[in-house]
C-alpha cells in the first residue's frame, strides 16, 4: 500500500527544504543592482528554446555535448515516470500509461549510458578543462541521477514479478524481473520489494530536490532564465557599471543577473579550456574567477562571518588575476550559459583603477594616455610624424572635405615596426585615388584598450575629445587600420555622438579590389599562407570574410588555423595587457599561435590584420627562432609580395 | 594640522619644447605638474591618512585648474588658488613671498612643496619661501612621519646614511620623493573633481621679490669619459670584454 499522506507529506518536506535552500541563496538578488531585460520577450523565448533543441554551444565539445543531449531527452521522458509514482499513490487504480512506457524503459537506458560516458569521459579520459571543477559535486549528481532510474526500473521489475505476468511495454525491467524471479520466494516478498523500490525511487528523487540547489547542477533550475536574459548588445559594447557610477565593490553589490551567472556555472571548464590566460600559466581561469565569485555569494547568502565584506578586486579574485585577462571574449564565446565573463572582469579592474591599485608600468601607461592622448609618451603634434616619409601629402580631414577619415591609432602612428605598414596602406589608397584625410594632432587614443583596462572616467575623456574632433570634419566615412579602435568607434562611440559608419581597412581595399578602384597584380602564385583573426575583429565584430577575400585575389593559397574565425586564439596583447608585464609561466599566447601556424606545414606568411598583432608575432617568430620559416605580413603587405 | 601644499607647473620637456630668443618660449610651452611637487602631495596625503591633517593644495593661478583639482581627486581637501599676475617664467626665488603670505593666510602649520623645480635656474621654492616666513626649514625630505606630536622628517644622504628629524612647527619641507610613488588619480575620480571640486581664490598683497640673477649662458657639460660601443658580432663582443677586464684588472692571465 502506497500512503498518499505520508508522500504527500515527505514531498511537502523535501520541497520545503529545497525551496528554504534555493531561496536563502537566491535572496541577494533581489537587493543586486538592477539588470532586468525586458526587451523581446518572444525573440528571446525563441533563442532559449534554440540554444536548448540544438544544443549549438554544447555540441563545440562533441563528446560533452553528446553526453548532456542524451541526459537531457532522458531526464525529460523520465519526469513523466516521476508523474507516475505520484499518480499511483493518489489515485490507487491508477495503472500506468502503457503508451509511454517503452519510452521510458528506453529513457533509462539512455540515461544510465550517458551517465557511464559522463564518469568515463571525467574519470578516464578528464579533459583538462575540469581542473578546478568540484568532482565531488560532479559524482554526487551523476550518482543521484543513477539511483533515481534504477530504482524506478527495479520498482517496475519487482512489479512484474508480483503481477505474474511480463508486460511487453517494459523490455528492459522485464528483462531485470526475469532475472529477479529465482530470488523472490513468494508474491508478497516481491510486492514488499516493489513498494522498498518504490520508496527508495520516491527518496532519490527528493534527495535530489533537496542536494540540487547547493550544487552546480542548479543551473539546471537557473540556467533558463539566465540563458533568456543573456546580454544582446553588441559584444564590443562595455557595459557601464549598473546604474550606479561607482563599479561594484563587493558581492552584493553586483547587478542581480551578475548574481545569476554565478549560480548558473555548471563548472564545465570550457570557458577555461579556450583562455589564452589560462594557458600561458597566468593566475587566471575564468571559470575558477566564476565560482570564487559564487562561493563569496553563498558563503554571504549563508550568513559567514565577514563574506560580505570582503572586496571583490583584491580580495575575492586577486588583483593578478584580474590584470591577467586580455578580454579577448573566448570565454563568453564558449559558455553554453552565456555567463558574462568579461563585464564582470572589467568591473573589477574598474575598481583596481580607482584605487589606484596597478602596476607601475601600467600606471605610467595611463599616466601617459592622461598627459599625451597615447600610450608611447608622445606628444600630439609628432602624431602625423609617419606621413613625413610619404611621397605626397596627406590632407588634414580638419580643414578640407574627403571621402575617408582616417582614424589612424597609437601603434600604426607611432611603433616604428607599424608605421611602415601605415604608409603601405596610404600608397595602397593614394594610388587608388581615394580621397582620405587624418586628424592630425587632434587624434588621440580611441580609448578602448583604456576602457578595459578599467579606467572609464579616462575613457570618457579620451572619447568626448575624438568626437568633438571628428565632428569638425566632412568626411564621409572613417576607416581604420586598427581592430581595437575599430570596435570603440563602431560600438561604444555612437552612444557618446558619433554618426559614421567605421570600416577596417581590409574591407576597404577589398570594396576597392571589387570595384576595379585598386588596381593589383596576383602577387601571391599559390603561396601557402594563413590568417589570424584578431579578436576585436573577428570575435569582436564578425569581420571574417574581408581578409581572406583579399588574400585569394590576390593569388594566395589561404590555410585557415584549426582555431579560426570566431575560435580564433588571442595573441595576448588585448585588454591592456600590451602595457602590462609578461608574467607568463607557461608558453606565451603569441608563441602557441606561431606554433599552430608551423603545424599547417609550409605555411611561409603568417598574415595579419592588426598592428598590436605585427609587433607580438614579430616578437613570438624571434622568440622561438622560426625567422627562417615564417614571417609575419599585414594585409597591405600582401600586395608587394611577390 | 593645515598642511599647506605648494604645487608649480613646468615646462613638460617630453613634449616638443620651441625656442625664443635663444630662451625657452613659455608661452608655447606645453606645461605639466613638477614632478617633486607631485612627491610633496603624495606625502601631504599620506600624513592626512596616517595621522590626520587637513590638506590644502596651493597654486598660481597660472598653473591652471586642474592641477588643484588633481590634487583634489587625490585626496587635498581644499584647493586654492593664488590670484596675483606671475609671468610664466618668474623663478621661486620672486614667487617665495606670494607663497610665504599665502601660506600665513591659510593657517599653514607645515608648508610641502617639491625640493626642487627644473623651470628656472634657482628652482628652490622651499628655502626661499622658508626664509621669507622665517619659519625651519628640512630639504631633501623622503618621509614626513605625522603620527607622532612634532612630525619626523626622514632625509636621505649619500652611503646610505638616513636621518630621522624632529621638526618643531611652524615648519617648511622641501620632499625630494614620497615614500610610495604619487598615486594614480582615475579619469573617474577627475572627473568627478572637476564636476564637484570648488577652487578658492585667494588675493595677496604681496609683491614679487625683485629677479635674483639673469642667465647668461648655458653651456653643456664638460665631456670627461667617452663610451665606446661594442661591435656586433657577439665573438668579437666577447673579445672587447675579456680585454675590458683585463685591462681593468678586473680577471688577470691568459684566456682559460
Ligand atoms: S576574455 Fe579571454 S583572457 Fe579573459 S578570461 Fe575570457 S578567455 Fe580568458
Ligand atoms: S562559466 Fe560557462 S563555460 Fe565556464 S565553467 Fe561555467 S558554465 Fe562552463
Amino acid at each position: 500500500m502506497i500512503s498518499a499522506l505520508s508522500l504527500a507529506l515527505v514531498t511537502l518536506l523535501a520541497a520545503g527544504a529545497a525551496a528554504w535552500r534555493a531561496s536563502i541563496r537566491l535572496r541577494p538578488l533581489l537587493s543586486g543592482r538592477p539588470s532586468l531585460r525586458k526587451d523581446v520577450p518572444v525573440r528571446r523565448a525563441g533563442f532559449l528554446l534554440r540554444e536548448i533543441g540544438l544544443h549549438r554551444r554544447l555540441l563545440r565539445f562533441r563528446l560533452s555535448g553528446i553526453i548532456h543531449a542524451a541526459i537531457l531527452v532522458a531526464f525529460v521522458i523520465l519526469l513523466s515516470g516521476i508523474l507516475q509514482a505520484y499518480s499511483k499513490a493518489f489515485f490507487p487504480d491508477f495503472r500506468g500509461w502503457d503508451a509511454i512506457a517503452v519510452v521510458q524503459d528506453l529513457a533509462a537506458i539512455l540515461m544510465l549510458s550517458a551517465i557511464g560516458l559522463a564518469l568515463y569521459n571525467r574519470l578516464v579520459l578528464r579533459p583538462a578543462r575540469f581542473k578546478g571543477s568540484n568532482k565531488r559535486d560532479a559524482l554526487v549528481i551523476l550518482g543521484m541521477i543513477s539511483l533515481i532510474v534504477l530504482t524506478m526500473e527495479l520498482e517496475f521489475a519487482f512489479h512484474i514479478i508480483a503481477d505474474g505476468q511480463n508486460s511487453p511495454y517494459r523490455p528492459v525491467a522485464g528483462l531485470l524481473a526475469t532475472g529477479l524471479t529465482p530470488l523472490m520466494p513468494s508474491v508478497s516478498a516481491a510486492q514488499i520489494a516493489e513498494q522498498v523500490f518504490y520508496w527508495a525511487h520516491i527518496a532519490s528523487i527528493l534527495g535530489f530536490l533537496v542536494y540540487l540547489p547547493g550544487s552546480k547542477h542548479f543551473h539546471m533550475v537557473v540556467g533558463f532564465p539566465n540563458v533568456y536574459l543573456r546580454s544582446r548588445e553588441p559584444r564590443g559594447r562595455l557595459p557601464t557599471s549598473g546604474a550606479e557610477p561607482a563599479p561594484p565593490t563587493r558581492i552584493t553589490e553586483l547587478p542581480w543577473k551578475g548574481m545569476l551567472d554565478l549560480y548558473s556555472c555548471t563548472e564545465c571548464g570550457r570557458c577555461q579550456s579556450v583562455c589564452p590566460a589560462y594557458a600561458a600559466g597566468l593566475p587566471l581561469s575564468p571559470k575558477t574567477l566564476i565560482m570564487d565569485l559564487r562561493n563569496n555569494l553563498v558563503d554571504t547568502a549563508l550568513g559567514t562571518p565577514a563574506a560580505a565584506t570582503i572586496p571583490l578586486a583584491g580580495g575575492v579574485i586577486s588583483a593578478e588575476t584580474l590584470w591577467a585577462c586580455t578580454t579577448c571574449m573566448a570565454c563568453m564565446q564558449e559558455c553554453p550559459l552565456h555567463i558574462e565573463h568579461v563585464p564582470r572582469i572589467v568591473d573589477m579592474r574598474r575598481a583596481l583603477v580607482d584605487e589606484g591599485e596597478m602596476s607601475p608600468l601600467l600606471q605610467a601607461t595611463l599616466v601617459n594616455f592622461q598627459k599625451y592622448g597615447n600610450s608611447f609618451k608622445k606628444p600630439a603634434r609628432q602624431r602625423p610624424a609617419w606621413t613625413k616619409e610619404l611621397p605626397f601629402q596627406v590632407p588634414d580631414a580638419r580643414d578640407e572635405p574627403v571621402e575617408y577619415l582616417w582614424y589612424v591609432g597609437d601603434y600604426a602612428s607611432f611603433h616604428p615596426l607599424v608605421a611602415e605598414r601605415t604608409r603601405n596602406v596610404a600608397k595602397l589608397l593614394h594610388q587608388a585615388g581615394v580621397s582620405f584625410g587624418i586628424l592630425y594632432d587632434r587624434e588621440k587614443n580611441s580609448g578602448n584598450d583604456v576602457r578595459r583596462i578599467g579606467e572609464e572616467g579616462l575613457f570618457q575623456d579620451l572619447a568626448e575629445e575624438n568626437i568633438a574632433a571628428i565632428n569638425e570634419c566632412d568626411a564621409q566615412r572613417i576607416f581604420t587600420t586598427d581592430p581595437h579602435t575599430l570596435n570603440t568607434l563602431v560600438n561604444e562611440y555612437p552612444a557618446l555622438g558619433l554618426r559614421k559608419d567605421v570600416v577596417h581597412h581590409t574591407q576597404l581595399l577589398h570594396e576597392l579590389m571589387r570595384d576595379g578602384r585598386l588596381r593589383f597584380r596576383p602577387t601571391g602564385t599559390g603561396q601557402r599562407v594563413t590568417y589570424h583573426d584578431p579578436c576585436y575583429l573577428g570575435r569582436y565584430n564578425g569581420r571574417y570574410d574581408a581578409p581572406r577575400a583579399i588574400i585569394r585575389d590576390l593569388g594566395f593559397d589561404l590555410h585557415d588555423m584549426p582555431r579560426c574565425r570566431e575560435k580564433s586564439f588571442c595573441c595576448g596583447a588585448g585588454g591592456g595587457r600590451i602595457f602590462m608585464e609578461d608574467e607568463s609561466t607557461l608558453e606565451r599566447p603569441s608563441e602557441n599561435r606561431i606554433r599552430e601556424a608551423l603545424a599547417l606545414g609550409d605555411i611561409s606568411l603568417f598574415v595579419v590584420a592588426c598592428p598590436k598583432d605585427i609587433v607580438m608575432y614579430t616578437a613570438a617568430i624571434e622568440n622561438i627562432n622560426a625567422s627562417d620559416k615564417i614571417k609575419v605580413k599585414e594585409i597591405s603587405d600582401l600586395f608587394a609580395v611577390v | 594640522m593645515n598642511i599647506v601644499v605648494i604645487l608649480q607647473t613646468v615646462p613638460d620637456s617630453a613634449e616638443e619644447l620651441t625656442l625664443a630668443d635663444g630662451v625657452l618660449d613659455w608661452d608655447e610651452a606645453p606645461l605639466r605638474l613638477n614632478e617633486f611637487d607631485d612627491h610633496a602631495l603624495e606625502e601631504a596625503v599620506l600624513a592626512k591618512e596616517e595621522a590626520g591633517a587637513t590638506v590644502i593644495a596651493l597654486a598660481l593661478e597660472s598653473a591652471g585648474d586642474r592641477v588643484l583639482q588633481t590634487a583634489v581627486a587625490r585626496g587635498a581637501d581644499r584647493a586654492v588658488k593664488l590670484i596675483k599676475e606671475v609671468p610664466l617664467d618668474a623663478s621661486a626665488r620672486m614667487v617665495a613671498p606670494l607663497m610665504a603670505e599665502a601660506a600665513r593666510k591659510l593657517g599653514a602649520d607645515l608648508v610641502v612643496t617639491g625640493v626642487q623645480a627644473p623651470g628656472d635656474i634657482f628652482g628652490q621654492l622651499a628655502p626661499f619661501t622658508a626664509a621669507e616666513l622665517a619659519w625651519p626649514l628640512l630639504g631633501g625630505a623622503v618621509g614626513i612621519d605625522c603620527s607622532a606630536d612634532a612630525p619626523i622628517v626622514a632625509q636621505e644622504f649619500g652611503g646610505g646614511r638616513s636621518a630621522q628629524i624632529s621638526v618643531t612647527l611652524p615648519a617648511v619641507v622641501g620632499v625630494q620623493a614620497a615614500r610610495r610613488p604619487p598615486r594614480y588619480v582615475s579619469g573617474s575620480k577627475l572627473r568627478q573633481a572637476v564636476q564637484s571640486a570648488s577652487i578658492e581664490k585667494l588675493d595677496v598683497a604681496a609683491e614679487l621679490a625683485d629677479e635674483p640673477g639673469k642667465l647668461v649662458t648655458l653651456h653643456s657639460p664638460h665631456k670627461t669619459t667617452a663610451i665606446s660601443f661594442l661591435d656586433d658580432d657577439p665573438v668579437t663582443a666577447v673579445d672587447q670584454i675579456v680585454e675590458i677586464f683585463r685591462q681593468r684588472g678586473i680577471v688577470g692571465g691568459g684566456r682559460g
